[in-house]
């Protein structure tokens, strides 16, 4: 598992409901680990908000190993 | 808005925008994405918040900083500066690894291919987000984000020409604050 790779959210952990994000949810790691930690960005949808900007409903995590499964792995 | 109204509005901002850093007495100010981590176990095991250990140093127009006190005993406190010299740091990685890079879920892709720019434009997003950022930063034009033991997220808005057309798009896009007016790129695209 390294940076960049593509991830399976398989844990059913609160914490992971409490932020909104489902298992099953497909997110990419978007920072290096840090203290046992990966940060991923569990990807959402992609809107353009009444302001004109675009925006989405992606929401970020910090997650263990054992939290997701690599379904993507990013070439070096 | 034309280029030379955006010019005065930042030039007009630059000298009315007061500034604030935060200082957390008699430790050393984290420079690195290493040194919040090992801030952030420090957190853990001594009397010290690591939250506070990262922002200290951190840089914020007045009306834009952190809500002090952080917790209870917070001994924190900010400083007066005159100004900052703004450094943005981007990966250049968030764009060849993360935007283009084809998945399950491209919705990115698909946008940024919509408004005409792909992997091979990179370099130039990677410039244009450097260019835009610190000039925003430097003004004071950011949204506090997410604020937790790794310290202060901020959303700078970035505006891109776009090339299929004569159009203009906007989108955020999310940086860590780091010591003296340092910030780095977290999420190229993220949410309000």
């Amino acid at each position: 598992m390294k940076e960049y790779d593509k991830v399976e959210l398989i844990s059913d952990k609160q914490k992971f409901k409490d932020l909104g994000i489902e298992k099953g949810r497909i997110g990419t790691i978007l920072g290096p680990k840090r203290n046992g930690y990966w940060y991923v960005v569990f990807d959402g949808e992609i809107f353009q908000g009444e302001d004109g900007i675009w925006d989405c409903t992606d929401i970020s995590a910090a997650v263990l190993d054992e939290d997701v499964k690599v379904i993507w792995e990013c070439p070096d | 808005m034309s280029d030379l109204k955006r010019i005065n509005d930042y030039a007009r901002k630059m000298f009315s925008t007061n500034w604030v850093k935060w200082v957390h007495e008699g430790t050393k100010p984290a420079d690195t994405s290493a040194e919040k981590s090992a801030n952030v176990l420090i957190g853990t095991l001594s009397k010290h918040c690591a939250m506070c250990l990262n922002l200290n140093g951190c840089c914020f127009v007045k009306e834009k900083c952190p809500q002090k006190p952080l917790h209870q005993n917070c001994h924190c406190y900010t400083i007066n500066i005159p100004a900052i010299t703004a450094k943005a740091d981007c990966p250049i990685e968030k764009f060849t690894k993360y935007v283009f890079v084809s998945s399950l879920i491209d919705d990115k892709r698909q946008l940024f291919e919509l408004w005409g720019y792909d992997i091979m434009d990179s370099k130039y997003l990677q410039q244009e987000f450097i260019k835009q950022a610190k000039l925003a930063y430097s003004v004071g034009d950011y949204e506090l984000g997410l604020l937790n033991e790794y310290g202060q997220r901020i959303n700078i808005a970035i505006t891109l020409n776009r090339k299929d057309n004569n159009g203009q798009v906007t989108f955020r896009s999310g940086w860590m604050v780091y010591p003296n007016g340092k910030i780095v790129l977290t999420t190229p695209y993220g949410r309000k």
